[in-house]
């Protein structure tokens, strides 16, 4: 953690809000990623990092001043994404799947569409990731980030989503066809059968 | 042995294969380069995925975000002034430019819901200027503004929700939004005319998406929709409106001081 973080952390404890509003200012937009890749939608995305920050600022008194911010953070809100997905399973489970497959579909898609920024950056890949991404149903796309991007394992992916192991493995399995369906055709280089 | 399936090989390539299966698959790799070249393929395609492609936080997160956690945080409050200071709005242009609009648009009658929407803020609405009731004028506008908001809201999560095989499912969104528009338009104007930028930013894209709703087929299915629901989402519109709406709720019950007065 570096000097200023563990400054505004050590204010913001003792109930300097100023100092709170640095830490929020600073992390945001990476806490936005983190979330919005597992939940899938901006929306959602937006109320899991406010509710991350606010269980961030309740536990800032038992944060470890040698860790990792940033790290600490990133656990507090997948752990909020985590807890916002399987509340809306609830809600998911008595809908007709086909409508579960729509709603988890495209709506974060448009934050991946290709901005001049990302073409400009030659993010064309990252773009084509993101809109592949964004095909994935919220349970796909949930289990495929907790085990590829957060390096859980499955047997903690289930448990997180409250998920028996087989089916954890065949979300995933799914994930990866889609992925890779949807990836191949722009994978360049070794193994992908074009230069 | 036969060849190992796309399914084995993303189990071996996470390392959650069993030891008796990843045993099998390494000595099935070693002797078969068709598994192998498949491994390798999968593992470039999974290689594109990284944290890189994360979706990308609408412009001014950060300072939104700020504002939904600002009343929840202890001490926040000493130095800044709340969501008007966040608009960077200044209390005298405010209220007086823009409430009085806005009065002027109840008065006049323009500003009215559509058959259903639900009763106007009837006290705030025959508040006419220039009366008693201009002493808290940015009372009135906050009612009004939150109302508006409300309502415009409402309207959009209709759309971001519809079915999309139903032709008719936005009918009445279309109507509620075609009402919206002219009231849109003067607070939009108040707020430029008052120099708040950031409320005029909001109510612009909110403008823009109530017009095109108003104009369109009301067909969720079709392809203009699909691409203003993208649009939406990607301007953060829905989540810029719900800030500004809860600080405009907090405002009124709450009223003070816009900002100190600047020395
Ligand atoms: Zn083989």
């Amino acid at each position: 953690m570096n000097d200023s973080d563990r400054t505004a952390v050590s204010r913001a404890r003792d109930g300097d809000g100023e100092a709170f509003r640095w830490l929020v200012e600073r992390h945001s937009r990476y806490l936005f990623g983190v979330a919005a890749r597992l939940t899938g939608s901006a929306a959602d995305a937006e109320d899991v990092v406010q509710e991350a920050w606010l269980r961030a600022h309740r536990q800032l008194a038992r944060f470890e001043e040698r860790a990792d911010l940033r790290t600490w953070l990133h656990r507090i809100t997948v752990n909020c994404a985590i807890d916002f997905i399987r509340a809306r399973r609830h809600r998911e489970d008595a809908h007709d799947p086909a409508d579960l497959e729509q709603g988890a579909l495209g709506e974060i898609g448009a934050n991946t569409q290709p901005t001049p920024e990302r073409l400009a950056e030659g993010g064309q890949i990252q773009v084509r990731v993101g809109e592949a991404m964004a095909r994935l149903t919220g349970l796909e796309r949930a289990a495929f980030t907790l085990r590829h991007l957060e390096g859980r394992s499955i047997e903690e992916v289930g448990a997180a989503l409250g998920l028996k192991a087989s089916a954890t493995k065949h979300s995933i399995f799914r994930a990866v066809r889609k992925m890779r369906a949807a990836l191949e055709p722009f994978a360049t280089g070794k193994g992908a059968g074009c230069s | 042995m036969p060849h190992l399936t796309e399914d084995q090989l993303v189990l071996h390539h996470y390392g959650e294969d069993t030891d008796e299966e990843q045993r099998e698959a390494v000595a099935h790799l070693a002797q078969c380069a068709e598994c192998r070249e498949g491994l390798d393929r999968l593992r470039h395609v999974l290689g594109m995925v990284t944290a890189d492609s994360d979706p990308q936080a609408p412009d001014g997160f950060e300072r939104v975000m700020w504002a939904r956690l600002q009343p929840h945080i202890e001490g926040s409050r000493s130095r800044e002034g709340g969501w008007a200071s966040w608009l960077g709005l200044r209390g005298p242009a405010l209220a007086g430019g823009l409430a009085a609009l806005v009065i002027a648009a109840f008065v006049a009658g323009r500003w009215s819901g559509a058959p259903g929407v639900g009763p106007l803020p009837e006290p705030v609405a025959t508040v006419p200027a220039g009366t008693a009731g201009d002493a808290r004028p940015e009372g009135v506008l906050l009612v009004a503004m939150g109302e508006h908001l409300d309502r415009s809201q409402m309207v959009i999560v209709e759309l971001l929700n519809a079915d999309d095989t139903d032709p008719a499912s936005l009918s009445a969104e279309r109507e509620r939004a075609a009402d919206l528009v002219a009231a849109n338009r003067l607070i939009r104007q108040s707020a430029e005319q008052a120099g708040e930028a950031a409320l005029a930013d909001v109510l612009d894209d909110l403008e823009r998406v109530l017009i095109e709703i108003a104009n369109g087929s009301g067909d969720a299915s079709s392809e203009e929709l699909q691409l203003l629901k993208a649009r939406i989402e990607q301007r953060g519109i829905l989540f810029r409106m719900r800030v500004v709406g809860a600080e405009v709720r907090e405002r009124e019950r709450a009223p003070r001081p816009l900002r100190a007065p600047e020395s």
